[in-house]
């Protein structure tokens, strides 16, 4: 592989975007999950969340793993975003777009990680579209535009293999891009 | 932040609160006690003021989180406990009965000596329950008090 052997990215975005469903489908090994009881029933009518953090791993090429590590979504437990974000290669950002506040948490969570991860490659996966108003995914690469952030955008249901994977494949062919040329292709 | 208003009734809270003020005032070297949920909102401190109580409850909540996968992973039973030893002070994070509230005591204390008296005050734990009886999450809350620790 001729990006490193050993990969980290990172899943973050509000309660209930999917993040802790991501690594559950596409993890090689049971994930380490730290699903707690949810007493906040009104920002996500949930059973449970994540306190801490997930952990899974992909092997995408012989000899080369990536963790995968997936974030708390709440605000108060951002103290773990600071310490998950630290060594990552690449920040997947997964949104609710049926959430009334889709565009805002994009934004916020967008900015969010371009701090802690600024060189880092960031893609944004988009669930829940089919129950969103027309053109949600328009508007959120608009949000994106407007804070001077331009990365892929996907609409996506993370409980699919295949669209997970989207997601961590595309860090990674970012992550080959920026590679010189010779280098690429090895995986 | 502060818990949901549905998480426990505010005479629950009161009780709560209540304890941790005995416990506190038994005891000089406890800076800080927070009283926190499974998922990390603050239901009762003291001091009442204290501004990094709401940030010590999420990060309580997250490392006995943690510790409960670690204890999960290890093939051991649901985690208790976590002792956090520093040269300055003791952070002790104590699960309460029943272990299935998820409940977590964080108690921040200063002094080298406090660390046997705290944790044989959580294993002598007094019952509150009948102050917290009646809260919809029907825990009985068991606090460490000071009366029976010091009277020994």
């Amino acid at each position: 592989m001729s990006v490193p052997q050993e990969l980290k990215i990172v899943f973050t975005g509000p309660m209930g975007a999917g993040k802790t469903t991501a690594i559950t489908t596409i993890s090689d090994c049971a994930p380490v999950a730290t699903e707690v009881h949810n007493n906040d029933r009104q920002t996500f009518a949930k059973d449970s969340t994540t306190a801490a953090l997930d952990f899974g791993q992909l092997s995408v090429a012989p000899g080369t793993a990536v963790r995968l590590y997936g974030t708390p979504g709440q605000e108060r437990f951002s103290f773990m975003w600071e310490i998950l974000g630290r060594g990552a290669m690449g920040v997947i950002v997964l949104i609710d777009a049926s959430s009334p506040s889709a565009a805002i948490e994009l934004k916020h969570y967008a900015e969010t990680f371009r701090r802690i991860s600024p060189h880092q490659p960031l893609v944004v996966g988009v669930g829940r579209v089919a129950l969103a108003p027309e053109g949600i995914l328009p508007a959120l690469l608009g949000t994106l535009a407007a804070i001077g952030i331009c990365v892929p955008v996907f609409s996506v249901d993370v409980r699919k293999r295949e669209d997970a994977l989207l997601l961590v494949h595309t860090v990674l062919a970012i992550l080959e891009a920026r590679l010189p040329e010779s280098e690429r292709g090895r995986t | 932040m502060a818990a949901p208003s549905t998480l426990l009734r505010p005479a629950a809270i009161a009780a709560a609160s209540r304890h941790l003020e005995d416990f506190a005032q038994s005891n000089d070297g406890v800076k800080l006690a927070v009283l926190t949920s499974s998922d990390g909102f603050e239901i009762a401190a003291v001091p009442a003021t204290a501004s990094s109580a709401a940030r010590i409850a999420a990060m309580s909540s997250s490392i006995q989180a943690l510790s409960q996968a670690l204890a999960q992973e290890a093939g051991l039973a649901a985690s208790r406990n976590l002792i956090i030893e520093t040269d300055t002070g003791t952070v002790l994070l104590l699960g309460v009965e029943p272990s299935s509230s998820g409940i977590v005591l964080a108690v921040v204390a200063t002094g080298k000596e406090l660390l046997g008296k705290l944790l044989w005050a959580s294993s002598s734990s007094h019952s509150a329950g009948r102050g917290i009886a009646g809260s919809n999450i029907s825990v009985q809350l068991n606090l460490p008090t000071g009366e029976r620790r010091w009277q020994r």
